[in-house]
């Protein structure tokens, strides 16, 4: 059983830090059933499950250094990609979504309190994966490779990896990976995200999938290129299908 | 971001009180009056996630002489509960320059107006709540 506390929670939206603003997060995954009737002789309706319909809601201070944030959120017209780490250990539980859209937020002052803000995001097209984080929100300076996570077997079926950058050097560049192992010794690459560079852009998120084999242990892995002194942060988590 | 700090800014909020001495600890013994000192009582960890987010609650305790007579004393330390005006606790501390130590300040009231002993001498006095976030 792994008990994680809730400030340890993280939030994580399209390239923004947002956890010191939450003082909540409600991570909804819903599905919708349809009833339906046959003459099989049963007294109830059956039900059919329908789409996921995922949503987002937080509660928390408003700040008004936040303000730019949400107001781009609000007005983007794609959608972002969510990250909730509900503990800040590599290997906790960790909620990922490739677009959600804030949809509304609202600002609610109280003469004996400090302004609160709710806002509420709706997953777009793909549900929640509930992924492990296998590299916690972390800023690095050099390429490394992060400790492996014993899956305690293989599988067959593919998995899904999330990166999400939201800072790098100006004269950086960052490839991050997915790599697998059968014996915790020899690493293949599993998943590879697109490389970024600082030059042209300091924030990228990217969901990636695989369908075939993945072997026991997995890590994360991260090369940097351009010019040193290198930094970056980011975070990375995956889940096997 | 201490507590020492949110107290200094407290502390030097209150000295636009007139006559008020202002005390930023408690004082060994207090020598002239009417006085205030400040005290943390409660503080609250984590109203946010992922930061070093905390609600701190002070105490400022004001005394005034219960020498003379006791409306007298009374009077005294009613100027200091207007909400507004050159005498009120509250819009002073409101007003307090809290630079990195803390966001926000509010005086939440006051309480337990009347007789109050400090190191074993009786004043009259009441004590205001106050609320920081950090």
């Amino acid at each position: 059983m792994a008990i994680y506390a809730g400030k340890n929670a993280r939030l994580y939206i399209g390239g923004y830090d947002i956890g010191a603003l939450a003082a909540g997060i409600n991570s909804v995954r819903e599905k919708e059933y349809k009833q339906y009737s046959v003459l099989d002789g049963s007294d109830g309706y059956h039900y059919m499950p329908i789409i996921g319909k995922d949503t987002i809601s937080i509660d928390g201070i408003f700040d008004d250094n936040y303000t730019t944030v949400l107001n781009s959120l609000r007005t983007s017209s794609t959608g972002y990609q969510v990250i909730i780490p509900f503990g800040v250990t590599q290997g906790d539980r960790t909620w990922a979504c490739n677009s959600a859209r804030l949809g509304k937020y609202n600002v609610t002052s109280v003469v004996t309190d400090i302004n609160k803000v709710t806002f509420d995001l709706v997953v777009d097209t793909i549900p929640f994966d509930e992924c492990k984080s296998l590299h916690p929100a972390a800023t690095r300076t050099t390429s490394s490779n992060g400790s492996s996570i014993n899956e305690s077997a293989g599988s067959s079926s593919g998995s899904v990896g999330y990166l999400q950058i939201w800072s790098l050097g100006a004269n950086d560049t960052l490839a991050v990976k997915i790599q697998h192992s059968t014996n915790d010794t020899n690493w293949s690459d599993l998943i590879t995200f697109t490389t970024l560079d600082g030059a042209s852009a300091t924030y990228t998120s990217e969901r990636k999938t695989t369908s075939s084999t993945v072997n026991q242990y997995i890590r994360a892995a991260w090369t940097f290129g351009g010019v040193s002194p290198y930094t970056g942060t980011f975070i990375v988590a995956w889940k096997r299908v | 971001m201490s507590v020492s700090g949110i107290r200094r800014a407290i502390a030097e909020a209150l000295e636009a009180v007139s006559g008020l001495r202002i005390y930023q600890t408690a004082p060994e013994s207090v020598n002239e009056l009417p006085a205030a000192y400040i005290l943390p009582r409660i503080g609250t960890y984590d109203f946010t996630m992922g930061g070093a987010s905390m609600v701190h609650q002070f105490e400022v305790i004001v005394l005034v002489s219960k020498g003379g007579s006791l409306a007298e004393a009374q009077e005294t330390l009613d100027k200091y509960l207007d909400p507004t005006g050159t005498d009120s606790i509250k819009e002073a501390i409101e007003d307090a320059d809290l630079g990195t130590d803390a966001d926000t300040i509010r005086v939440d009231g006051y309480r337990d107006y009347g007789g109050l002993e400090y190191g074993g001498t009786p004043y009259i006095g009441c004590k205001f709540d106050i609320s920081v976030w950090v």
